[in-house]
């Protein structure tokens, strides 16, 4: 059990991390996106 | 005489409890309305797999293998994956990302908001189940049936039937749960926190372009996350390109009706007496509510560490709508600012960590999948 409680917290790590960074990284092409086609006023 | 009494005389105890499981089941969806477009198929589907020699599962008859529907459908539709993935397409035309391309901040909620999903893994654990169960018990917190079902499939095929009960029943249930689980870690003084609406102004390239953009990050990060974001981002091309409108309207409309009607009968395959009924269904059961219940602990204490660095406060209930279960979480996250204070509008930011808990789910259910790669 220990063996897998080792993969468990390694695996919360791994997916915080990578659902923060892909969401992060969406956030910042959204910024991007907005930003070099703006909506027409 | 004998022939015609058999199924009465053979049939278990265990076969009677899952038929009024059905019942109940059936009962929630027609009577409380909780995601009847499941619940009443499985109900039924339920009450049809546990009659003793039920005809809608593989038999040997007079030494001759005879089909059952239901197997049959099990094969094509849930081993393959394609049911869940026909429905993500539905899904993703019936999502619109402008609330949260107008404030793409909010996406950062629909990470914190996945946080039930570890913190069950992990609870799983130390109540015994190996790690790959342990996740897929997990993915309950996903707040997303077809992320569910699609996840728990690849990694524990065993404990599809009540992660699946569990995952549709807590979705309906997010107007109960999730309140409770909010005043828990927030004062009055928080709830109260108004909002200034602000929004860029989101053009049609942007739209068009979002889904294409995120289905090749996907692509590059988490390549086995690709038939849920990549069916998902599809269905929304379709909906945001302005000249499919047709097959949008399809995929939203007749493609999820009839993939629900095939998913709801074809997942109580799983819910037969001998594979449902044992202490591992109650304890899934009981994690799924945990996993909800920390996805919203997630995303509100989040919430408050944000405010802790920011001068405008940021409502901290709008972190508990990064779950994927929209849009009735959003509408539970206004209800709650409306309670406290009649004059707080918080739906359109609420509205936007919503949406981005849809693909924050499906991001974390690529994630886990990569991870046992």
């Amino acid at each position: 059990m220990i063996h897998n409680l080792e993969i468990a917290f390694e695996l919360m790590g791994f997916g915080m991390g990578g659902v923060f960074l892909v969401l992060f990284v969406i956030y910042l092409i959204s910024k991007l996106l907005i930003k070099v086609f703006p909506a027409n006023k | 005489m004998e022939t015609l009494i058999q199924g009465i005389t053979s049939i278990t105890l265990g076969q009677i409890a899952m038929m009024l499981i059905g019942g109940i089941l059936m009962y929630l969806g027609i009577k409380k309305e909780y995601e009847p477009t499941l619940l009443v198929p499985m109900g039924l589907g339920s009450i049809l797999v546990n009659f003793p020699g039920t005809g809608v599962l593989t038999q040997t008859v007079g030494g001759t293998k005879a089909e059952g529907v239901l197997d049959v459908l099990f094969k094509a539709g849930i081993t393959t994956e394609l049911f869940p993935l026909l429905i993500f397409i539905g899904i993703g035309a019936m999502i619109d990302f402008g609330p949260l391309l107008q404030n793409p901040f909010m996406l950062l909620f629909g990470a914190a908001a996945q946080f039930g999903i570890f913190f069950v893994i992990i609870v799983a654990v130390l109540f015994g189940f190996d790690i790959k169960e342990a996740a897929s018990i997990g993915i309950i917190g996903a707040a997303d049936g077809p992320t569910a079902i699609f996840v728990s499939n690849q990694l524990a095929e065993n404990l599809l039937g009540p992660i699946t009960v569990a995952a549709y029943s807590y979705m309906a249930l997010v107007p109960i749960i999730q309140p409770a689980a909010i005043k828990a870690v927030t004062t009055k003084k928080e709830r109260q926190i108004r909002m200034t609406y602000k929004a860029e102004s989101v053009s049609k390239q942007t739209k068009i372009l979002f889904p294409i953009i995120v289905t090749i990050l996907a692509g590059f990060i988490a390549p086995i996350s690709l038939p849920l974001v990549g069916f998902l981002m599809f269905g929304n091309l379709l909906r945001e390109c302005g000249v499919l409108d047709r097959l949008s309207n399809t995929a939203q409309n007749e493609l999820v009706n009839i993939v629900s009607i095939l998913l709801g009968l074809t997942i109580s395959v799983k819910l037969q007496a001998d594979q449902f009924l044992n202490l591992q269904t109650l304890m899934i059961i009981a994690f799924g509510l945990v996993a909800f219940v920390m996805d919203s602990i997630g995303g509100v204490l989040f919430a408050k560490l944000l405010n802790v660095f920011r001068k405008e406060k940021i409502n901290p209930m709008i972190g508990a709508a990064g779950i994927s279960a929209f849009p009735m979480s959003s509408r539970v996250i206004q209800k709650m600012a409306s309670e406290e204070d009649p004059k707080n509008f918080v739906l359109m930011y609420a509205v936007g960590a919503n949406v981005s808990g849809q693909i924050g789910s499906v991001i974390a259910g690529g994630l886990l999948l990569s991870f046992f790669m």
